[in-house]
């Protein structure tokens, strides 16, 4: 195994290996960056530029690119609340208040160094997991799937701030809006409106780019300020900040770890997708932090977390695609494609008997990571300074790439009339103080919320499902999660009134 | 207690979202409507309890009303552009549309002069080609007029 190890490593440093890991590292830099755009249409763009080259190669470029992606698209997502893809959702909730403050360089190197160490972390785990893999995917059944979608929903009860109802009517709106498509059951379309486009369910990126960048934008707009304000702009010196960020992500380098544990687990079991992981980690970060009332208003906790969260999970789903061919995202579906096509067939067998070819692609995400993350740190500086270009410049420019980014994907006047639709929702959401955060949770969990439900319902003839141990552990820690924010407010609560009675 | 009229507005638009959602879900066989109903009723059940339960503080309803302060004639104003921004892209394409649109909305909008404006419109229309349709070999939607 440690030859294997040691030989995977060394593969990836010879030279014509190793400049074609830059490329892909910058590749996916760029791509992320771009709203709108990610992984799997970078590896659809790279594909064909690999058929030429020797099939090793072939894959390091394509998963350096892959693996850099998220961290690129949390650069837009920081800078100008232009989160390209669903897991970059929490990086903009908390990064762009940082930015509007000033500090969106400390934001960006903390959003690189986790995602490095996340993604680094992964790799490991990659390693490691290979001879558990097939007992720990064997125990994740739908009922599991369903809890753990469950269990994402929790954090939903730290977001509720001071409007508890309009949080809920966002988080319901969001799920109601989930089941817009074809139902799972009778293959029926619902809420449909009598057209085509939405039978495949409202898109994801026009809705996150209409929902935040857009209506971000409209606001700028409106108000005739940058992203930094004036009076900000004087105190701050923008870009300044940036080891303060990675300095930070040590500092809290228990949270981590945590959240690139459950990332990586949580990517080994196919069909969950990144924003689960994401927003499981951003909730886990919520709910152990000291300073929970930051959260949503800048906290750097929170970007840590879900950022090590995001690249956390590609070790996990990269070893589920290798081992048994269940590609857990398009991303991984496209390498699967491409695997085959040049001649390594996923296969238990193949961790066996390729482990080098695994280890070298572990290695690649390691060091992809780590060199994306020195990239984003030296240019973390110079980048902040975007967000404090004048607002006439910013905001148009910004406001006609982001309903470019939310229709590039697929190109058709839906996704146009959807980026626009969202981008009035959002800015009204914002206007009368409705969570777009509980929103967007809702609509992201609520497929995989009914799906599973549906599933282990038909499975087990009813609502046995729910004694499973594993399920129900998954319940008892729901439960918890769910309860803990209000237990921690009542708590304090209930110290302050024993401090002002003390004091009086 | 008094709430703010659009505070009204949007949670009466809540309950006729989820009021209406409930009416289609019974069209439905009951395999497909079973959960968009509950999950439509429950949102229809916390839209009422938000419109009927009066407001604890004024102060709150205030916050939550002008996050953002502004005057409702820049607001509206700007909501004209977003139309024009959206009948350019649809009618003439997403970069066609967005060059002209740049053109116009710094011109008219933001004041800026005529070599800023014509500038960075000319600038960013050919990034996004160059981008999009070159580098990325992607067709970005052409318009209605081009399709």
């Amino acid at each position: 195994m440690f030859d294997a190890w040691l030989s995977g490593l060394a593969s990836v440093f010879y030279l014509d290996t190793f400049y074609l890991l830059l490329i892909g590292t910058a590749i996916g830099y760029m791509i992320g960056f771009i709203p709108g755009l990610a992984g799997a249409f970078a590896l659809a763009m790279l594909i064909p530029f690999t058929f030429s080259m020797e099939p090793g190669n072939a894959v390091v470029l394509l998963l350096a690119t892959h693996a850099v992606v998220m961290t690129g698209g949390s650069y837009s997502a920081i800078l100008f609340n232009a989160p390209g893809t669903g897991a970059n959702i929490p990086a903009s909730w908390e990064g762009y208040p940082l930015t509007q403050k000033g500090q969106g360089g400390r934001a960006i190197a903390a959003a690189a160094t986790s995602s490095a160490i996340g993604g680094a972390i992964s790799g490991i785990v990659l390693m490691g997991l290979i001879p558990v893999v097939r007992m720990i995917l064997l125990s994740f059944t739908p009922p599991e799937f369903f809890m753990l979608s469950i269990l994402a929903y929790s954090f939903v009860a730290g977001l509720v701030g001071k409007h508890p109802f309009r949080a809920l009517v966002a988080v319901f709106a969001g799920i109601l809006l989930s089941t817009v498509g074809i139902d799972p059951v009778l293959a029926l379309p619902r809420f449909s409106l009598g057209t085509f486009y939405l039978w495949e369910g409202v898109k994801l990126v026009p809705l996150v780019m209409g929902m935040f960048a857009v209506s971000e934008m409209i606001k700028l707009a409106v108000s005739g300020q940058g992203i930094v304000a004036g009076s900000v702009k004087g105190g701050v010196k923008i870009g300044h900040d940036v080891f303060k960020g990675v300095k930070e992500t040590f500092q809290h380098w228990f949270l981590v770890l945590r959240c690139s544990g459950i990332a990586s687990i949580i990517g080994i079991i196919p069909g969950l997708g990144a924003e689960l992981a994401t927003f499981m980690c951003y909730g886990h970060a919520l709910q152990t932090s000291k300073h929970p009332e930051e959260f949503g208003k800048g906290s750097i906790e929170g970007i840590i977390g879900a950022e090590a969260g995001n690249n956390g999970k590609e070790g996990g789903s990269l070893l589920t695609t290798l081992a048994f061919g269940v590609p857990g995202s398009s991303s991984m579906a496209i390498l699967l494609g491409f695997f085959i096509t040049i001649g390594i067939v996923p296969s238990p067998e193949m961790l066996k008997q390729n482990l080098p070819l695994v280890f070298s692609m572990a290695w690649v995400i390691i060091i992809a990571n780590i060199l994306g993350a020195a990239i984003s740190i030296f240019a973390g500086r110079y980048m902040a300074w975007l967000s404090a270009v004048r607002a006439p410049l910013l905001v148009s420019i910004l406001l006609v790439v982001t309903v470019i980014g939310g229709a590039a994907t697929h190109n058709n006047l839906g996704d146009i009339v959807t980026t626009f639709f969202f981008g009035f929702v959002g800015y009204q959401m914002d206007k009368y103080g409705y969570s777009k955060a509980a929103f967007i949770v809702g609509f992201v969990l609520g497929k995989i919320t009914e799906k599973n439900l549906l599933l282990s319902l038909q499975i087990y003839q009813g609502v046995g499902f729910l004694t499973r141990p594993l399920t129900l552990g998954l319940a008892a820690i729901a439960i918890f999660a769910f309860a803990w924010p209000f237990f921690k407010r009542y708590r304090d609560k209930a110290k302050m009134r024993g401090g002002t009675s003390n004091e009086i | 207690m008094r709430s703010e009229p659009g505070t009204r507005s949007i949670q009466l638009g809540a309950i006729l979202l989820f009021g209406s959602a409930c009416i289609v879900s019974w069209s439905y066989p009951p395999k497909a409507r079973w959960i968009p109903l509950i999950i439509a009723t429950t949102g229809l059940l916390i839209a009422l309890v938000d419109f009927f339960i009066p407001v604890q503080k004024k102060e709150d309803e205030k916050e939550a009303c002008n996050a953002l302060d502004v005057s409702p004639r820049r607001e509206l104003v700007v909501w004209l552009w977003i139309g024009i921004l959206f009948l350019l892209v649809v009618s003439v394409g997403l970069i066609v549309g967005s060059a002209a649109f740049l053109a116009i909305f710094l011109k008219f909008f933001w004041k800026e002069k005529w070599t800023a404006t014509i500038l960075v419109s000319v600038v960013t229309g050919a990034c996004i080609y160059l981008l999009f349709n070159k580098a990325f070999q992607m067709q970005l939607y052409r318009g209605i007029f081009f399709e």
